[in-house]
């Protein structure tokens, strides 16, 4: 058999080979003196690097959780806008919506009444500008005679 | 509720069910504080770091999507803080002018065994850490998760969105760095 490649003898020490390769490349090792020697510097490299991390007493973890509420606690002001039960948010969303609605049917009904008023002024302008030629013609009648 | 799998945990949570918010931090906390030690080599950064990662969980939980593992969810948070954390540090290590903005690294004892192998275990986890500090980010990530956290590749894969064989790439460009470094120790 070929040696292994470096990369298959990192993928065999986690376990990472398919079972035919893994085999193999036991077998191999048992043979070949230049890939046992590399398989053995490496082994002995890894098995070296583990680092775990403190242990914690219960009391730790408790303050723990604790400390995740609070962080929680201070970044979510909206959580006291927007409880998070479903009925009271469909609730809260309904009313909101239906506030929505009032006032653009408010602002609609506004706008509506300032088109009319405007129509309005400019018909009455049409109408003194209407009495102005009657005046006018009236004049022209009165230098006639 | 203890005893109940992660799904059904979350689904309560969405629900508002703060104490169900509570058994998944009890459920990962360790896993998560582990995780970031591993990445930063300082207590008081893992702590904060994976208590900011429960955070997050909390307010994107609506947006975690049932397909993945929660812990591999978990997981890229906590790698995201991290490497948030690495970017600061180096930020104020360039601004205050000093070589290294990075703590010295305190390997806290275990409580459960004796001052001699107490040593042993310091000195090897400070040599882990110190290894793994060295190694540039990507690789640092792949080599953490798979060598001291015991990810399978394809699990790293789905934490780090990327492809099989770029884990693969990472993690032999990693193992030959540390081995250089422990080569030169």
């Amino acid at each position: 058999m070929k040696c292994s490649k470096r990369q298959d003898l990192v993928l065999y020490y986690y376990g990472e080979l398919e079972e035919p390769e893994e085999k193999r490349l036991a077998s191999h090792l048992e043979t070949c003196g230049k890939c046992s020697a590399a398989w053995q510097r490496l082994k002995e490299t890894l098995e070296g690097l583990h680092c775990e991390p403190p242990e914690m007493p219960e009391s730790y973890w408790r303050d723990y959780q604790r400390g995740v509420r609070n962080k929680i606690g201070k970044r979510s002001p909206r959580r006291f806008f927007f409880p998070a039960r479903p009925l009271l948010q469909g609730a809260i969303t309904a009313m909101l919506l239906a506030a929505v609605a009032t006032a653009g049917f408010h602002y609609y009904r506004g706008k509506q009444d300032r088109i009319m008023i405007l129509q309005n002024y400019e018909l009455l302008s049409e109408l003194d500008l209407l009495e102005d030629f009657d005046l006018l013609r009236s004049l022209e009648e009165v230098e006639n005679l | 509720m203890v005893q109940l799998p992660d799904v059904a945990i979350i689904d309560r949570c969405r629900a508002g069910d703060e104490s169900a918010f509570a058994v998944l931090v009890d459920r990962y906390a360790k896993r998560a504080f582990a995780l970031a030690y591993r990445m930063t080599g300082s207590v008081e950064d893992a702590e904060d770091l994976s208590q900011e990662a429960f955070v997050v969980v909390f307010r994107k939980l609506g947006t975690f999507r049932e397909e993945s593992r929660f812990s591999t969810w978990l997981y890229r948070i906590v790698l995201n803080l991290c490497r948030r954390h690495y970017r600061r540090q180096r930020l104020r290590a360039a601004l205050s002018f000093s070589s290294s903005g990075e703590k010295e690294i305190q390997v806290e004892p275990r409580t459960d065994e004796t001052p001699e192998s107490r040593l042993v275990a310091a000195e090897t986890g400070r040599a882990a850490l110190e290894a793994v500090r060295k190694l540039p980010a990507k690789q640092r990530e792949v080599f953490v998760l798979k060598h001291l956290e015991g990810l399978k590749i394809r699990e790293i894969a789905r934490v780090l969105s990327c492809a099989e064989g770029t884990v693969k790439a990472h993690l032999f460009r990693a193992v030959r760095a540390v081995e250089k470094n422990m080569e030169e120790r």
